[in-house]
Protein backbone atom coordinates (compact mmCIF):
# COMPACT_ATOMS: atom_id res chain seq x y z
CA UNK A 1 0.00 0.00 0.00
CA UNK A 2 2.51 2.15 0.82
CA UNK A 3 4.44 1.81 -2.51
CA UNK A 4 0.50 3.20 -4.12
CA UNK A 5 0.83 6.20 -2.00
CA UNK A 6 4.01 7.25 -3.02
CA UNK A 7 4.06 10.57 -5.61
CA UNK A 8 5.95 10.52 -8.57
CA UNK A 9 8.93 12.71 -6.87
CA UNK A 10 9.83 10.08 -4.34
CA UNK A 11 9.95 7.42 -7.11
CA UNK A 12 12.15 10.00 -8.88
CA UNK A 13 13.84 10.90 -5.87
CA UNK A 14 14.64 7.04 -5.51
CA UNK A 15 15.87 6.48 -8.84
CA UNK A 16 17.90 8.92 -8.89
CA UNK A 17 19.63 8.04 -5.33
CA UNK A 18 20.77 4.55 -6.66
CA UNK A 19 23.78 5.75 -7.35
CA UNK A 20 25.71 2.22 -8.68
CA UNK A 21 23.47 1.07 -11.71
CA UNK A 22 23.17 -3.15 -11.45
CA UNK A 23 24.75 -2.60 -15.00
CA UNK A 24 28.10 -0.95 -12.75
CA UNK A 25 28.07 -3.51 -10.07
CA UNK A 26 27.91 -6.34 -12.07
CA UNK A 27 31.43 -5.33 -13.87
CA UNK A 28 32.59 -4.62 -10.62
CA UNK A 29 31.63 -7.97 -9.41
CA UNK A 30 33.54 -9.76 -12.58
CA UNK A 31 35.65 -7.63 -12.96
CA UNK A 32 37.44 -7.40 -9.61
CA UNK A 33 38.12 -10.94 -9.10
CA UNK A 34 39.40 -11.13 -12.97
CA UNK A 35 41.66 -8.39 -12.00
CA UNK A 36 43.00 -10.00 -9.18
CA UNK A 37 43.75 -13.22 -11.07
CA UNK A 38 45.83 -11.33 -13.78
CA UNK A 39 47.26 -9.00 -11.63
CA UNK A 40 48.67 -11.97 -9.02
CA UNK A 41 49.80 -14.14 -12.40
CA UNK A 42 51.64 -10.89 -13.73
CA UNK A 43 53.42 -10.09 -10.59
CA UNK A 44 54.31 -13.66 -10.38
CA UNK A 45 58.05 -12.71 -10.49
CA UNK A 46 57.65 -10.80 -7.23
CA UNK A 47 55.65 -12.90 -4.72
CA UNK A 48 57.20 -15.35 -2.45
CA UNK A 49 56.56 -18.46 -4.40
CA UNK A 50 59.78 -21.44 -5.03
CA UNK A 51 60.94 -22.10 -8.42
CA UNK A 52 58.20 -23.19 -10.64
CA UNK A 53 60.92 -25.38 -12.24
CA UNK A 54 62.83 -26.53 -9.66
CA UNK A 55 62.49 -30.17 -9.57
CA UNK A 56 62.78 -32.35 -6.08
CA UNK A 57 62.13 -36.00 -7.27
CA UNK A 58 61.97 -37.46 -3.75
CA UNK A 59 59.19 -34.82 -3.28
CA UNK A 60 57.19 -35.98 -6.52
CA UNK A 61 53.37 -35.89 -6.25
CA UNK A 62 53.01 -34.59 -2.64
CA UNK A 63 49.04 -34.10 -2.58
CA UNK A 64 47.97 -30.61 -1.06
CA UNK A 65 48.10 -29.70 2.09
CA UNK A 66 44.95 -30.04 3.49
CA UNK A 67 45.26 -33.90 2.65
CA UNK A 68 47.14 -36.79 4.22
CA UNK A 69 50.92 -36.43 3.50
CA UNK A 70 50.22 -32.90 3.16
CA UNK A 71 53.47 -30.35 3.67
CA UNK A 72 52.63 -26.10 3.96
CA UNK A 73 55.81 -25.68 2.07
CA UNK A 74 53.89 -27.01 -1.06
CA UNK A 75 50.47 -25.73 -0.48
CA UNK A 76 48.69 -27.45 -3.48
CA UNK A 77 51.07 -30.55 -3.48
CA UNK A 78 53.64 -31.35 -6.26
CA UNK A 79 53.69 -32.78 -9.46
CA UNK A 80 55.44 -35.70 -10.87
CA UNK A 81 58.93 -34.32 -10.88
CA UNK A 82 57.88 -32.98 -7.61
CA UNK A 83 57.73 -29.09 -8.91
CA UNK A 84 55.43 -27.04 -6.55
CA UNK A 85 51.76 -26.69 -8.18
CA UNK A 86 51.10 -23.47 -7.07
CA UNK A 87 54.01 -21.72 -7.82
CA UNK A 88 53.49 -23.08 -11.57
CA UNK A 89 49.53 -22.28 -11.68
CA UNK A 90 50.83 -18.57 -11.04
CA UNK A 91 53.68 -18.39 -13.01
CA UNK A 92 51.22 -20.59 -16.07
CA UNK A 93 48.96 -18.16 -15.43
CA UNK A 94 51.28 -15.36 -16.43
CA UNK A 95 51.52 -16.64 -20.08
CA UNK A 96 47.94 -17.95 -20.27
CA UNK A 97 46.73 -14.15 -19.91
CA UNK A 98 49.47 -13.04 -22.09
CA UNK A 99 48.68 -15.40 -24.78
CA UNK A 100 44.79 -14.81 -24.54
CA UNK A 101 45.15 -11.08 -24.46
CA UNK A 102 47.51 -10.46 -27.55
CA UNK A 103 45.38 -13.34 -29.40
CA UNK A 104 42.48 -11.42 -28.76
CA UNK A 105 43.73 -8.42 -29.72
CA UNK A 106 45.54 -9.61 -32.76
CA UNK A 107 42.15 -11.33 -33.87
CA UNK A 108 40.08 -8.47 -33.49
CA UNK A 109 41.55 -5.63 -34.70
CA UNK A 110 41.86 -6.98 -38.05
CA UNK A 111 38.74 -8.89 -37.72
CA UNK A 112 36.72 -5.79 -36.68
CA UNK A 113 38.30 -3.54 -39.50
CA UNK A 114 37.20 -5.99 -42.13
CA UNK A 115 33.95 -6.50 -40.74
CA UNK A 116 33.22 -2.80 -40.84
CA UNK A 117 34.31 -2.45 -44.41
CA UNK A 118 32.57 -5.48 -45.68
CA UNK A 119 29.18 -4.11 -43.97
CA UNK A 120 29.73 -0.12 -45.11
CA UNK A 121 30.84 -0.80 -48.67
CA UNK A 122 29.00 -3.28 -49.30
CA UNK A 123 29.67 -4.56 -53.35
CA UNK A 124 32.63 -6.46 -54.24
CA UNK A 125 34.56 -5.58 -51.00
CA UNK A 126 32.03 -7.38 -49.03
CA UNK A 127 32.01 -10.40 -51.18
CA UNK A 128 35.75 -10.61 -51.27
CA UNK A 129 36.02 -10.38 -47.44
CA UNK A 130 32.72 -12.37 -46.89
CA UNK A 131 34.36 -15.65 -48.50
CA UNK A 132 37.10 -15.25 -46.63
CA UNK A 133 35.22 -15.35 -43.58
CA UNK A 134 33.75 -18.86 -44.83
CA UNK A 135 36.47 -20.18 -45.54
CA UNK A 136 38.37 -19.42 -42.87
CA UNK A 137 35.28 -20.99 -40.62
CA UNK A 138 35.13 -23.98 -43.06
CA UNK A 139 38.42 -25.13 -41.71
CA UNK A 140 39.15 -27.22 -38.36
CA UNK A 141 41.11 -24.71 -36.23
CA UNK A 142 43.45 -27.73 -34.37
CA UNK A 143 43.86 -29.00 -38.24
CA UNK A 144 44.90 -25.21 -39.06
CA UNK A 145 46.81 -25.10 -36.13
CA UNK A 146 49.17 -28.54 -36.35
CA UNK A 147 49.73 -27.50 -40.10
CA UNK A 148 50.96 -24.17 -39.32
CA UNK A 149 52.94 -24.75 -36.05
CA UNK A 150 54.56 -28.52 -38.18
CA UNK A 151 55.77 -25.54 -40.88
CA UNK A 152 56.91 -23.05 -38.61
CA UNK A 153 58.11 -24.26 -35.19
CA UNK A 154 56.30 -24.06 -31.98
CA UNK A 155 57.39 -20.23 -30.63
CA UNK A 156 55.03 -17.60 -28.66
CA UNK A 157 54.85 -15.74 -32.07
CA UNK A 158 53.45 -18.55 -34.18
CA UNK A 159 50.80 -19.34 -31.49
CA UNK A 160 49.41 -15.92 -31.24
CA UNK A 161 49.19 -15.84 -34.81
CA UNK A 162 47.16 -19.01 -34.71
CA UNK A 163 45.10 -17.76 -31.79
CA UNK A 164 44.71 -14.35 -34.20
CA UNK A 165 43.50 -16.81 -36.80
CA UNK A 166 40.84 -18.77 -35.21
CA UNK A 167 39.29 -15.27 -34.05
CA UNK A 168 39.02 -12.90 -36.99
CA UNK A 169 36.53 -14.45 -38.67
CA UNK A 170 33.92 -14.64 -35.79
CA UNK A 171 34.32 -10.77 -35.33
CA UNK A 172 34.32 -9.79 -39.12
CA UNK A 173 31.10 -11.94 -39.54
CA UNK A 174 28.92 -10.33 -36.25
CA UNK A 175 30.81 -6.70 -37.04
CA UNK A 176 29.47 -7.13 -40.53
CA UNK A 177 26.09 -7.84 -39.63
CA UNK A 178 25.96 -4.98 -37.40
CA UNK A 179 27.31 -2.65 -39.37
CA UNK A 180 24.75 -3.40 -42.35
CA UNK A 181 21.63 -2.47 -39.94
CA UNK A 182 23.59 0.43 -38.66
CA UNK A 183 24.28 1.71 -41.88
CA UNK A 184 20.97 2.49 -42.55
CA UNK A 185 20.01 4.29 -39.95
CA UNK A 186 19.09 7.74 -40.89
CA UNK A 187 21.96 9.65 -39.25
CA UNK A 188 24.87 7.68 -41.21
CA UNK A 189 22.89 9.16 -44.41
CA UNK A 190 23.01 12.48 -42.39
CA UNK A 191 26.62 12.75 -41.74
CA UNK A 192 27.02 12.01 -45.38
CA UNK A 193 24.99 14.73 -46.32
CA UNK A 194 26.71 16.93 -43.92
CA UNK A 195 29.75 15.99 -45.55
CA UNK A 196 31.80 13.81 -43.30
CA UNK A 197 34.12 11.87 -44.70
CA UNK A 198 33.78 8.06 -45.37
CA UNK A 199 36.81 6.80 -43.07
CA UNK A 200 35.42 8.97 -40.15
CA UNK A 201 31.89 7.64 -40.30
CA UNK A 202 33.19 4.54 -39.78
CA UNK A 203 35.55 4.85 -37.35
CA UNK A 204 34.03 8.05 -35.37
CA UNK A 205 30.45 6.66 -35.61
CA UNK A 206 30.05 3.36 -36.12
CA UNK A 207 32.72 1.99 -34.66
CA UNK A 208 31.66 3.84 -31.56
CA UNK A 209 28.18 2.19 -31.80
CA UNK A 210 29.94 -1.51 -32.17
CA UNK A 211 31.59 -1.15 -29.49
CA UNK A 212 29.19 -3.13 -27.20
CA UNK A 213 29.07 -5.98 -29.90
CA UNK A 214 32.70 -6.17 -29.80
CA UNK A 215 33.16 -5.75 -26.36
CA UNK A 216 31.39 -8.99 -26.12
CA UNK A 217 32.73 -10.57 -28.12
CA UNK A 218 36.71 -9.45 -27.34
CA UNK A 219 35.77 -11.08 -23.61
CA UNK A 220 34.17 -14.39 -25.19
CA UNK A 221 36.84 -15.00 -27.71
CA UNK A 222 39.36 -14.53 -24.91
CA UNK A 223 37.44 -17.44 -23.16
CA UNK A 224 37.70 -19.31 -26.34
CA UNK A 225 41.49 -18.42 -26.70
CA UNK A 226 42.33 -19.84 -23.50
CA UNK A 227 40.72 -23.14 -24.36
CA UNK A 228 42.45 -22.97 -27.61
CA UNK A 229 45.80 -22.62 -26.14
CA UNK A 230 44.76 -24.73 -23.72
CA UNK A 231 44.04 -27.68 -25.90
CA UNK A 232 47.00 -26.98 -28.36
CA UNK A 233 49.18 -27.05 -25.16
CA UNK A 234 47.46 -30.69 -24.28
CA UNK A 235 48.35 -31.76 -27.75
CA UNK A 236 52.23 -30.64 -27.18
CA UNK A 237 51.36 -28.10 -29.92
CA UNK A 238 51.44 -25.06 -27.78
CA UNK A 239 53.78 -23.69 -24.89
CA UNK A 240 57.60 -25.50 -24.78
CA UNK A 241 59.09 -25.89 -21.39
CA UNK A 242 60.28 -24.91 -19.38
CA UNK A 243 57.52 -22.20 -20.26
CA UNK A 244 54.27 -22.68 -18.38
CA UNK A 245 50.97 -22.42 -19.36
CA UNK A 246 47.30 -23.82 -17.56
CA UNK A 247 47.03 -25.78 -20.83
CA UNK A 248 50.53 -27.50 -20.54
CA UNK A 249 50.28 -28.58 -16.86
CA UNK A 250 46.86 -30.10 -17.68
CA UNK A 251 48.82 -32.28 -20.57
CA UNK A 252 51.42 -33.19 -18.16
CA UNK A 253 49.14 -33.84 -15.42
CA UNK A 254 46.74 -36.10 -16.67
CA UNK A 255 49.00 -39.33 -16.77
CA UNK A 256 48.61 -38.77 -13.52
CA UNK A 257 45.22 -38.34 -12.95
CA UNK A 258 44.38 -41.59 -11.07
CA UNK A 259 47.83 -41.35 -8.66
CA UNK A 260 47.36 -37.67 -8.02
CA UNK A 261 43.86 -35.82 -9.27
CA UNK A 262 45.52 -32.16 -7.99
CA UNK A 263 47.95 -32.40 -10.88
CA UNK A 264 45.49 -32.08 -13.44
CA UNK A 265 42.43 -30.97 -11.77
CA UNK A 266 43.88 -27.57 -10.33
CA UNK A 267 44.90 -26.10 -13.51
CA UNK A 268 41.54 -26.92 -15.03
CA UNK A 269 39.90 -25.55 -12.41
CA UNK A 270 41.96 -22.46 -13.12
CA UNK A 271 40.64 -22.65 -16.79
CA UNK A 272 37.37 -23.16 -16.06
CA UNK A 273 37.35 -20.53 -13.44
CA UNK A 274 38.83 -17.86 -15.35
CA UNK A 275 36.73 -18.32 -18.43
CA UNK A 276 33.79 -18.10 -17.00
CA UNK A 277 34.60 -14.92 -15.12
CA UNK A 278 35.63 -13.48 -18.37
CA UNK A 279 32.16 -14.11 -20.18
CA UNK A 280 30.39 -13.14 -17.19
CA UNK A 281 32.39 -9.83 -17.78
CA UNK A 282 31.86 -9.77 -21.21
CA UNK A 283 27.53 -9.70 -20.18
CA UNK A 284 28.06 -7.08 -17.48
CA UNK A 285 30.14 -4.58 -19.54
CA UNK A 286 27.55 -5.18 -22.53
CA UNK A 287 24.70 -3.68 -20.61
CA UNK A 288 26.83 -1.39 -19.21
CA UNK A 289 27.72 0.09 -22.92
CA UNK A 290 24.30 0.20 -23.95
CA UNK A 291 24.02 3.79 -23.80
CA UNK A 292 20.07 3.61 -23.11
CA UNK A 293 21.24 1.53 -19.96
CA UNK A 294 23.43 3.81 -18.56
CA UNK A 295 22.60 6.02 -15.82
CA UNK A 296 23.55 9.48 -14.86
CA UNK B 1 5.52 33.23 -53.97
CA UNK B 2 8.52 35.22 -54.37
CA UNK B 3 9.31 36.15 -57.46
CA UNK B 4 12.76 35.57 -56.92
CA UNK B 5 15.67 33.17 -58.16
CA UNK B 6 14.73 29.33 -58.30
CA UNK B 7 16.53 27.60 -56.08
CA UNK B 8 15.99 23.67 -57.09
CA UNK B 9 15.21 23.18 -60.69
CA UNK B 10 14.20 19.70 -61.55
CA UNK B 11 14.12 18.60 -65.48
CA UNK B 12 12.76 15.41 -66.58
CA UNK B 13 14.13 13.36 -63.84
CA UNK B 14 13.64 9.59 -64.55
CA UNK B 15 15.30 7.29 -61.44
CA UNK B 16 15.00 3.23 -62.55
CA UNK B 17 16.62 0.70 -60.14
CA UNK B 18 17.66 -1.94 -61.82
CA UNK B 19 16.27 -4.93 -61.34
CA UNK B 20 18.61 -7.79 -59.09
CA UNK B 21 18.56 -11.56 -59.23
CA UNK B 22 15.95 -11.87 -61.69
CA UNK B 23 13.20 -8.90 -60.38
CA UNK B 24 12.41 -6.73 -62.78
CA UNK B 25 13.64 -3.16 -62.47
CA UNK B 26 11.74 -0.44 -61.50
CA UNK B 27 10.63 2.79 -62.22
CA UNK B 28 11.03 5.23 -58.87
CA UNK B 29 10.58 8.28 -60.39
CA UNK B 30 9.25 8.65 -64.43
CA UNK B 31 10.10 12.25 -66.00
CA UNK B 32 9.58 14.61 -63.33
CA UNK B 33 9.54 18.41 -63.87
CA UNK B 34 10.03 20.30 -60.44
CA UNK B 35 10.69 23.57 -59.02
CA UNK B 36 11.05 25.16 -56.46
CA UNK B 37 11.86 29.12 -55.92
CA UNK B 38 13.83 30.94 -53.04
CA UNK B 39 12.20 31.00 -49.82
CA UNK B 40 9.57 29.01 -50.44
CA UNK B 41 7.87 25.57 -49.40
CA UNK B 42 7.11 23.39 -51.76
CA UNK B 43 5.29 20.00 -50.87
CA UNK B 44 5.48 16.78 -52.54
CA UNK B 45 2.96 14.39 -51.60
CA UNK B 46 1.98 10.54 -52.66
CA UNK B 47 1.35 7.30 -51.21
CA UNK B 48 4.50 4.90 -50.01
CA UNK B 49 6.04 4.28 -53.39
CA UNK B 50 5.06 6.92 -55.65
CA UNK B 51 8.76 7.48 -55.80
CA UNK B 52 9.12 10.80 -53.06
CA UNK B 53 12.40 9.07 -51.29
CA UNK B 54 13.85 8.32 -54.67
CA UNK B 55 13.51 12.05 -55.64
CA UNK B 56 14.76 13.33 -52.62
CA UNK B 57 17.89 11.00 -52.42
CA UNK B 58 18.98 12.33 -55.84
CA UNK B 59 18.29 15.66 -55.27
CA UNK B 60 20.70 15.61 -52.06
CA UNK B 61 23.30 13.72 -54.64
CA UNK B 62 23.38 10.41 -52.30
CA UNK B 63 20.80 8.33 -55.00
CA UNK B 64 20.52 7.17 -58.17
CA UNK B 65 19.71 9.45 -61.54
CA UNK B 66 18.86 7.82 -64.28
CA UNK B 67 18.24 11.01 -67.13
CA UNK B 68 17.09 14.17 -66.90
CA UNK B 69 18.63 16.87 -64.43
CA UNK B 70 18.84 18.83 -60.66
CA UNK B 71 20.47 21.68 -60.30
CA UNK B 72 20.19 23.59 -56.99
CA UNK B 73 21.19 26.89 -57.29
CA UNK B 74 24.21 26.00 -59.75
CA UNK B 75 25.45 22.95 -57.76
CA UNK B 76 24.82 19.25 -59.45
CA UNK B 77 24.57 16.93 -56.99
CA UNK B 78 26.41 14.04 -57.00
CA UNK B 79 28.24 11.84 -54.64
CA UNK B 80 31.44 13.28 -54.70
CA UNK B 81 30.77 17.41 -54.37
CA UNK B 82 33.04 19.75 -53.04
CA UNK B 83 32.42 19.79 -49.10
CA UNK B 84 31.28 23.27 -49.31
CA UNK B 85 28.52 22.83 -51.93
CA UNK B 86 27.61 19.61 -49.71
CA UNK B 87 26.46 21.53 -47.39
CA UNK B 88 24.44 23.48 -49.44
CA UNK B 89 21.93 20.89 -49.68
CA UNK B 90 20.65 19.44 -46.18
CA UNK B 91 17.87 17.26 -45.16
CA UNK B 92 15.95 16.41 -41.90
CA UNK B 93 14.30 13.11 -41.50
CA UNK B 94 11.27 11.24 -40.22
CA UNK B 95 12.83 9.55 -37.60
CA UNK B 96 14.25 12.13 -35.04
CA UNK B 97 15.82 10.01 -32.84
CA UNK B 98 17.15 8.16 -35.98
CA UNK B 99 18.93 11.08 -37.55
CA UNK B 100 21.10 11.51 -34.61
CA UNK B 101 24.18 9.23 -33.54
CA UNK B 102 23.21 7.67 -29.59
CA UNK B 103 26.38 7.92 -28.82
CA UNK B 104 27.36 11.53 -29.78
CA UNK B 105 26.16 13.96 -27.70
CA UNK B 106 24.46 17.02 -29.31
CA UNK B 107 27.35 19.40 -28.53
CA UNK B 108 29.67 17.08 -29.64
CA UNK B 109 27.75 16.69 -33.05
CA UNK B 110 28.00 20.48 -33.59
CA UNK B 111 31.31 20.30 -32.77
CA UNK B 112 32.03 18.17 -35.77
CA UNK B 113 30.00 19.79 -38.15
CA UNK B 114 32.15 22.55 -36.93
CA UNK B 115 35.32 21.52 -37.22
CA UNK B 116 34.29 20.17 -40.52
CA UNK B 117 32.83 23.69 -42.03
CA UNK B 118 34.98 26.01 -40.19
CA UNK B 119 33.95 28.93 -42.47
CA UNK B 120 30.46 28.25 -43.00
CA UNK B 121 29.19 27.78 -39.42
CA UNK B 122 31.07 30.52 -37.53
CA UNK B 123 27.76 32.68 -38.03
CA UNK B 124 25.94 31.51 -35.17
CA UNK B 125 26.55 30.45 -31.37
CA UNK B 126 25.53 26.55 -30.86
CA UNK B 127 23.60 28.44 -27.42
CA UNK B 128 22.15 30.89 -30.29
CA UNK B 129 21.60 28.19 -32.73
CA UNK B 130 19.87 26.09 -30.34
CA UNK B 131 17.83 29.14 -29.36
CA UNK B 132 16.64 29.90 -32.85
CA UNK B 133 14.78 26.18 -32.84
CA UNK B 134 13.38 26.46 -29.50
CA UNK B 135 15.58 24.75 -27.32
CA UNK B 136 17.76 25.64 -24.51
CA UNK B 137 21.94 25.20 -24.09
CA UNK B 138 21.28 22.41 -21.72
CA UNK B 139 20.51 20.04 -24.31
CA UNK B 140 24.04 20.41 -25.44
CA UNK B 141 25.45 17.82 -23.01
CA UNK B 142 22.80 15.05 -23.30
CA UNK B 143 22.46 11.98 -25.51
CA UNK B 144 20.00 11.69 -28.15
CA UNK B 145 18.20 9.43 -25.95
CA UNK B 146 17.92 11.74 -23.55
CA UNK B 147 16.10 14.16 -25.24
CA UNK B 148 11.93 13.76 -26.64
CA UNK B 149 11.09 13.43 -30.11
CA UNK B 150 10.44 16.93 -30.92
CA UNK B 151 13.91 18.22 -28.73
CA UNK B 152 15.54 15.63 -31.10
CA UNK B 153 13.49 16.91 -34.35
CA UNK B 154 15.05 20.55 -33.28
CA UNK B 155 18.49 19.14 -33.21
CA UNK B 156 18.17 17.77 -36.84
CA UNK B 157 16.82 20.92 -38.25
CA UNK B 158 19.62 22.90 -35.77
CA UNK B 159 22.24 21.07 -37.47
CA UNK B 160 21.05 21.15 -40.71
CA UNK B 161 20.67 25.07 -39.99
CA UNK B 162 24.09 25.55 -39.21
CA UNK B 163 25.61 24.69 -42.37
CA UNK B 164 23.41 27.46 -44.00
CA UNK B 165 21.79 25.75 -46.42
CA UNK B 166 20.56 27.05 -49.87
CA UNK B 167 17.97 24.36 -50.17
CA UNK B 168 16.82 21.96 -46.96
CA UNK B 169 14.90 18.81 -47.84
CA UNK B 170 12.39 17.79 -45.15
CA UNK B 171 11.48 14.06 -45.36
CA UNK B 172 8.64 13.24 -43.19
CA UNK B 173 9.62 15.74 -40.92
CA UNK B 174 6.42 15.31 -38.26
CA UNK B 175 4.83 11.60 -39.34
CA UNK B 176 7.18 10.41 -36.57
CA UNK B 177 5.88 12.70 -33.77
CA UNK B 178 2.73 13.43 -32.09
CA UNK B 179 0.03 16.19 -32.83
CA UNK B 180 0.72 18.90 -30.77
CA UNK B 181 4.78 18.78 -31.25
CA UNK B 182 4.25 18.57 -35.40
CA UNK B 183 2.43 21.69 -34.80
CA UNK B 184 5.61 23.13 -33.34
CA UNK B 185 7.96 21.81 -35.66
CA UNK B 186 5.77 22.75 -38.95
CA UNK B 187 5.47 26.47 -37.16
CA UNK B 188 9.48 26.18 -36.74
CA UNK B 189 9.83 25.08 -40.17
CA UNK B 190 7.41 28.01 -41.60
CA UNK B 191 9.07 30.74 -39.24
CA UNK B 192 12.79 29.84 -40.76
CA UNK B 193 11.52 30.75 -44.11
CA UNK B 194 9.93 33.78 -43.16
CA UNK B 195 12.53 35.02 -40.46
CA UNK B 196 15.58 34.11 -42.82
CA UNK B 197 14.24 32.86 -46.05
CA UNK B 198 14.69 29.15 -45.84
CA UNK B 199 14.05 27.36 -49.04
CA UNK B 200 12.44 23.81 -48.04
CA UNK B 201 11.48 21.11 -50.52
CA UNK B 202 8.99 19.41 -48.17
CA UNK B 203 8.13 16.04 -48.71
CA UNK B 204 5.08 14.53 -47.02
CA UNK B 205 2.28 11.62 -47.00
CA UNK B 206 0.06 14.01 -44.75
CA UNK B 207 -2.32 16.57 -46.51
CA UNK B 208 -2.96 18.41 -43.08
CA UNK B 209 0.57 18.87 -42.46
CA UNK B 210 1.08 19.77 -46.30
CA UNK B 211 -1.61 22.22 -46.49
CA UNK B 212 -0.54 23.79 -43.11
CA UNK B 213 2.76 24.95 -44.37
CA UNK B 214 3.25 24.20 -48.25
CA UNK B 215 3.26 27.55 -50.62
CA UNK B 216 2.72 25.13 -53.85
CA UNK B 217 2.64 20.95 -53.56
CA UNK B 218 3.44 18.44 -56.08
CA UNK B 219 0.91 15.39 -56.31
CA UNK B 220 2.80 12.66 -56.71
CA UNK B 221 1.87 8.79 -57.91
CA UNK B 222 3.66 5.93 -59.46
CA UNK B 223 6.78 8.00 -59.70
CA UNK B 224 5.00 10.93 -61.99
CA UNK B 225 3.37 14.22 -60.67
CA UNK B 226 -0.09 13.95 -62.06
CA UNK B 227 -0.96 17.59 -59.98
CA UNK B 228 0.58 20.24 -59.06
CA UNK B 229 0.12 24.06 -58.53
CA UNK B 230 -1.00 26.08 -54.98
CA UNK B 231 -1.66 23.99 -52.59
CA UNK B 232 -5.14 25.96 -51.90
CA UNK B 233 -6.11 25.42 -55.14
CA UNK B 234 -4.80 21.92 -55.21
CA UNK B 235 -6.36 20.63 -51.66
CA UNK B 236 -9.56 22.25 -52.33
CA UNK B 237 -9.95 21.61 -56.07
CA UNK B 238 -8.65 19.03 -57.04
CA UNK B 239 -8.17 17.93 -60.92
CA UNK B 240 -7.07 14.64 -60.48
CA UNK B 241 -8.56 11.45 -59.42
CA UNK B 242 -5.98 10.51 -57.65
CA UNK B 243 -5.77 13.65 -55.49
CA UNK B 244 -9.34 13.43 -55.16
CA UNK B 245 -9.11 9.71 -53.68
CA UNK B 246 -5.99 10.87 -51.53
CA UNK B 247 -8.28 13.72 -50.19
CA UNK B 248 -10.77 11.40 -49.74
CA UNK B 249 -8.57 9.01 -47.58
CA UNK B 250 -8.47 11.57 -45.25
CA UNK B 251 -10.62 10.93 -41.91
CA UNK B 252 -12.96 13.50 -41.01
CA UNK B 253 -12.08 14.79 -44.81
CA UNK B 254 -10.92 18.40 -43.11
CA UNK B 255 -7.34 17.96 -43.31
CA UNK B 256 -5.81 20.57 -41.17
CA UNK B 257 -3.16 20.68 -37.99
CA UNK B 258 -5.21 22.18 -34.95
CA UNK B 259 -3.55 25.64 -34.54
CA UNK B 260 -1.87 26.75 -37.78
CA UNK B 261 -3.99 28.03 -40.55
CA UNK B 262 -3.57 27.16 -44.16
CA UNK B 263 -1.49 30.14 -46.29
CA UNK B 264 -4.27 30.61 -48.55
CA UNK B 265 -7.44 30.05 -50.63
CA UNK B 266 -9.65 29.07 -47.40
CA UNK B 267 -12.88 26.81 -47.15
CA UNK B 268 -15.32 28.82 -47.46
CA UNK B 269 -16.58 29.48 -43.30
CA UNK B 270 -20.07 27.24 -44.19
CA UNK B 271 -18.56 24.53 -44.90
CA UNK B 272 -15.67 24.46 -42.34
CA UNK B 273 -18.43 24.67 -39.66
CA UNK B 274 -19.91 21.73 -41.38
CA UNK B 275 -16.43 19.69 -40.85
CA UNK B 276 -15.74 20.72 -37.77
CA UNK B 277 -19.53 19.87 -36.66
CA UNK B 278 -19.55 16.14 -38.64
CA UNK B 279 -15.91 15.88 -37.12
CA UNK B 280 -17.45 16.12 -33.27
CA UNK B 281 -20.65 13.86 -34.16
CA UNK B 282 -17.69 11.33 -35.07
CA UNK B 283 -16.07 11.74 -32.06
CA UNK B 284 -19.57 11.80 -30.05
CA UNK B 285 -19.81 8.13 -31.49
CA UNK B 286 -16.87 6.82 -31.24
CA UNK B 287 -16.79 7.85 -27.50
Amino acid sequence: MSALTRTPATYGAGSKGRVPSRGTASVIAFGAPLACIALIALLAPLLPLSNPNAQVLSEALRPPAWLEGGDWSSPLGTDQLGRDVLSRLVFGGQLTFVIAFTGMVAGAVPGILLGLLAGYRRGWVDAVISRLVEAQLALPFILVAIAIIAANGRSLPILVAVLALVGWAQYARVIRAETLSLRERPFVLGLRCAGVPTWRIMLGHLLPNLAGSATVLATLQMGTIVLAESALSFLGLGVVAPDISWGAMLAEGREQLTLAWWVALLPGLAITAVVLLVNLFGDALRSRFDPKKRSF
Amino acid sequence: MVAGRTILDVKALSIVHPGRRGKPASTAVDGVDLSVGAGEIVGVVGESGSGKTSLAMAVLGLGRTTSGSIDVDGIVPGPRLPLDQRAAIQMVFQDPHGSLDPRQSIGRGLRELRRLHKARTGWISDEDLLSRVGLSGDVLTRLPHQISGGQAQRVSIARALLLRPTLLLADEPTSALDVSVQAQILRLLKGLRDEEGLTILFISHDLAVVRSVCDRVYVMKSGRVVESGRTGEVLERPQHPYTQALLAAVPGGDARIPGLEAPAAEAPQVLRDELSQSRLATAGETA
